[in-house]
């Protein structure tokens, strides 16, 4: 009898525990902030998007307002920003003759996407002339170089010349670096710099050019003190990466870890610091490594992948998932060819013993003259068939 | 004064990082369950989309809280239930009430919407069309997965991709519904830790009286037979009443009764003092577990013979499952006969582990800890 009353008491306690349903509707624990509210400079862009609803004829706003979403949406990582960009022009956009300002933030919005084929396509219909001229010339430049054809790239570089001067030289001195002659074109730069007075984006870009021809020519301190040079707001995120991956060269993950937080948004960043973890020998695996992959995995089987660099580096640095890598470097060689892809590609190339499968990447390096000491190093340890 | 100008828009040109870019990570997700005529949805949006669109931030604190998000329920229904729409085999789907939740997949918080889109007919191709935040953001996306019973296809709605088809086949008739829900039950089993920590107990507490009343193999397998049985007649009752919603119990009251029932039965065990209410106990039992097993099962969106199909093979899947770790309990216990000191500290630790289990998941429930 005893234990009857026990199990009933049991039974009376779960009742009542279950029954405390806590009120959700009382609950003022913060879920996150609310940016509609906290960020004075997307409440005016919100402010400019509903004006825009009634005034869609206002080119100025359009323009001003959809610039503005797209360097929120690349300061902070956030595509959502450029989607909003997107919208906003696509009216004008549709138009018999579209305003070059507005063909240049939507060639801007796709080269973000990494969409660099659809880019080059509306910045040739862009006239050479005048401040959008100039961009998108300079636009087209970089990302030829990015794909990795360098002579149309050198192309755009000469006829940016006739708005720029000084822009087609450090655009020029850079694609020379790149086939060839990386020592004359990097002293030349240096002292470009040092004697002109460059507005401070152009001058961190420059910099960062700077950085990457040292870095190629095999001395990865040098570059490194160029970009510790740059004031931290110059520093963008593709300089940061860049100045990470010196660091993590040079063995230094402690300095990784301390230049990005984990809430950071950006994958490339946060692939660096689990890197970074990794080297210290700490736990990279957990909330943040998922939310990473979550980002970077294709989303549809078949389908291209943009993050083909991203994922190519998480195997390769992370996982050791050799196969997974060198078939995510070789998606990615075909979308792009900066440095950092072509040595991802060797690397992974050479961990899966597939080696005599990139001797098409030998033949481009070959064709165009292509300058890194790293590569011609590890090319030089290891000869594979095709480039023998 | 013309080139600093130009190098202005130069200049914000550079911005652009062309080593790191983002992904999409403010993608929708929509899980789309189809059941023979409905079709179960849940939709997740990334808090700080709906915020964007419609400022969720009631109080103006500064952060969105819980509060700020049930006092917009009208705004977030009105703004996202239109701008999705379900149709199968041309006919429009009728969407039920929203249920809303919020959760943080991939640390992102997001808020679901779980309803239920009821077709009309046996659903055998599915249109969904997604028509949400484009007015505001193009490069905003919903990855859509349509499960059709073991088969599951996804696909991308975008701003230019905005109405999506599903192809779900032929119609599966009563022989696959049977045969779908037996695995389903059989699954249940499989996967309800909890209910097999129970059916372990009671197995071992006939194994335990038998060998202390020195009973034969033949009666001991009978008594467990007739036990689950008795369990399955509770259960199946309850699945059936849960399913047609003329009993309704709330969840975390059934979880807590099913821990509960097994710590009951492990001091049974140990110190006997149900006696001959054990069966009465064991029916009553049944009838908690089987509610734990419609919870789970959920609505199975099916009505006529499609349902009584269901119910019958998600019923025998789960009392073969039983009957098959029964018979694994009894076979080991019979096995280790020949070892009475292993067969009793099986027997021991089994009862043991479970009572102590199901002590911690009754207090975890109870308590929502």
């Amino acid at each position: 009898m005893r234990s009857l009353s026990l199990a009933a008491a049991f039974c009376l306690v779960s009742f009542c525990a279950a029954a405390q349903e806590p009120s959700s509707g009382d609950d003022t624990t913060p879920i996150i902030s609310s940016a509609a509210t906290n960020d004075p400079e997307l409440v005016q862009l919100r402010r400019a998007q509903a004006y825009l609803k009634s005034r869609p004829d206002d080119l100025r706003t359009t323009v001003v307002t959809a610039q503005r979403f797209i360097a929120k949406g690349k300061r902070e990582n956030q595509p959502r920003y450029l989607g909003m960009a997107e919208a906003l022009i696509e009216t004008w956009l549709s138009q018999y003759d579209p305003h070059p300002a507005i063909m240049l933030a939507k060639a801007d919005i796709l080269q973000f996407r990494h969409q660099f084929h659809a880019a080059i396509e509306i910045l040739k219909d862009i006239p050479n002339f005048g401040a959008e001229g100039a961009a998108a010339l300079l636009m087209r430049s970089n990302l030829h170089q990015l794909k990795g054809d360098f002579d149309q790239a050198a192309n755009a570089c000469a006829q940016l010349a006739r708005e720029l001067n000084f822009m087609a030289d450090i655009c020029d001195l850079h694609l020379q670096s790149l086939r060839s002659e990386i020592e004359p074109a990097r002293s030349k730069l240096e002292a470009l710099i040092a004697r002109l007075e460059l507005p401070v984006e152009i001058r961190a870009w420059a910099t960062g050019k700077l950085a990457d021809m040292s870095s190629r020519q095999g001395e990865p301190l040098e570059a490194l003190e160029y970009l510790q040079e740059l004031a931290p707001e110059q520093v963008s995120t593709a300089l940061k990466s860049q100045m990470m991956d010196l660091l993590l060269l040079l063995d230094r993950p402690g300095a990784v870890l301390q230049m990005v937080a984990t809430d950071d948004n950006s994958e490339g960043l946060q692939l660096r610091r689990l890197r970074a973890l990794k080297m210290t020998g700490e736990n990279w695996r957990g909330p943040i490594s998922s939310l990473v992959v979550s980002r970077i995995s294709p989303q549809q089987e078949g389908g291209a992948n943009p993050h083909a660099r991203e994922l190519a580096y998480f195997h390769h640095y992370l996982t050791g998932d050799t196969e997974a890598a060198y078939s995510a470097a070789r998606e990615n060689w075909d979308l792009q060819r900066e440095p950092i892809d072509i040595r991802l590609l060797f690397e992974t190339a050479h961990r899966a013993g597939k080696l005599e499968e990139v001797a098409d990447a030998i033949d481009w390096i070959s064709q165009t003259k292509y300058q890194d000491v790293y590569l011609a190093s590890f090319l030089h340890t290891h000869p594979s068939e095709g480039s023998e | 004064m013309r080139l600093f100008n130009v190098a202005l828009v130069v200049g914000a040109i550079l911005l652009n990082s062309s080593l790191t870019r983002a992904h999409e990570a403010n993608d929708a997700r929509i899980e789309a369950v189809v059941s023979t005529q409905t079709v179960e949805i849940s939709w997740g949006v990334a808090l700080a989309d709906l915020d964007l669109l419609i400022n969720l931030d009631n109080d103006l604190d500064g952060s969105i809280s819980r509060r700020d998000i049930d006092a917009s329920r009208l705004k977030i229904e009105s703004a996202m239930l239109p701008k999705l729409r379900v149709s199968a085999d041309g006919q429009t789907c009728v969407l039920g009430p929203a249920d809303l939740s919020i959760a943080t997949p991939d640390l992102l918080p997001y808020l679901y919407l779980e309803f239920e889109a009821n077709c009309g007919q046996t659903v055998t191709s599915l249109l969904v069309s997604y028509d949400f935040m484009f007015d505001l953001d193009y490069s905003h996306q919903a990855i859509i997965r349509v499960k059709n019973g073991e088969s599951v296809q996804s696909q991308v709605a975008g701003q230019s991709n905005r109405n999506l088809a599903f192809e779900l086949g032929q119609s599966s008739g009563l022989v696959a519904t049977l045969l779908t829900f037996f695995a389903s039950g059989l699954d249940h089993i499989v996967e309800g830790y909890d209910h097999v920590a129970f059916l372990l107990v009671l197995a071992f507490s006939v194994l335990i009286a038998a060998r202390r009343e020195n009973t034969p193999l033949g009666t001991r397998v009978w008594q467990i037979a007739m036990m689950l049985t008795g369990f399955t007649v509770a259960h199946a009752v309850s699945i059936t009443l849960a399913q047609f919603n003329w009993v309704v119990v709330p969840s975390r009251l059934v979880e807590s009764f099913i821990a509960l029932s097994i710590v009951v039965a492990a001091i049974d065990v140990w110190k006997p003092f149900l006696g001959k209410l054990k069966w009465y106990a064991i029916f009553g039992f049944g009838l908690v577990h089987g509610l734990g097993f419609a919870s789970s099962l959920g609505n199975v969106g099916l009505s006529g013979s499609d349902l009584f199909f269901a119910l019958l093979g998600f019923n025998v899947g789960i009392e073969v499952g039983q009957i098959v770790l029964a018979i694994t309990v009894v076979g080991l216990d019979h096995l280790l006969s020949y070892r009475p000191c292993t067969q009793q500290y099986l027997s021991t630790v089994c009862v043991s582990l479970s009572g102590t289990i199901g002590l911690y998941w009754f207090v975890v429930r109870a308590l929502s800890l």
